[in-house]
């Protein structure tokens, strides 16, 4: 069964269609003993592949797939790494995206399928200018 | 649970840069900027 309306997904579709480029979501969960946000952060990220073709979900072993979970980073369940192409953007989801956070997914699947972030010029001379090692940046939200 | 602990997060969205820097609300994009890059905010014109 559908998470969205009929209405919301045209809506999404319509946005993902900026996308130009393959767009593949790590799914990091595991099978016994998931949390019940492993499962909704599965039905969320099939709804959103199934709006645009150029979106592959991949569904990672957390206990059975150390490497790959190292790889990326990755220490908690249900996450989501976002690969352009076959490229690490660096972009990571904790918990399933679900409510309000659908948007936040939504916007970074869009940002790892194009090639332009959308900031300003003003804001790309501050980072250029004052960046001068790695950024970890976390925003804390509520799936609501 | 265990990062927001760490971070001390009672209200959202709260923005932790590299560990420490915080940033609470969601600020329009220049001040978000300045914010994660450690600057201070922009200079407001005059009326």
């Amino acid at each position: 069964m559908s998470l969205l309306s009929d209405q919301d997904r045209q809506a999404v579709r319509e946005r993902l269609s900026d996308i130009q480029q393959p767009v593949r979501l790590l799914l990091f969960t595991q099978t016994i003993g998931a949390p019940e946000t492993a499962l909704l952060a599965r039905q969320v990220l099939d709804e959103l592949a199934s709006l645009n073709e150029l979106i592959q979900i991949e569904e990672v072993n957390f206990v059975l797939d150390r490497d790959r979970a190292a790889q990326y980073g990755i220490e908690y369940i249900p996450s989501i790494a976002l690969l352009s192409g076959d490229e690490d953007t660096r972009m990571r989801f904790l918990g399933a995206p679900a409510g309000y956070e659908f948007v936040s997914l939504i916007e970074a699947v869009v940002l790892a399928g194009t090639t332009d972030s959308r900031l300003t010029p003003d804001s790309r001379s501050l980072i250029a200018a004052n960046v001068t090692g790695p950024l970890d940046i976390q925003v804390f939200v509520t799936p609501t | 649970m265990e990062l927001t602990r760490k971070f001390r997060v009672t209200g959202v969205p709260k923005t932790i840069v590299n560990g420490s820097i915080e940033i609470l609300g969601a600020l329009p994009e220049d001040a978000f900027v300045r914010g994660v890059l450690g600057l201070p905010e922009a200079d407001t014109p005059p009326q």
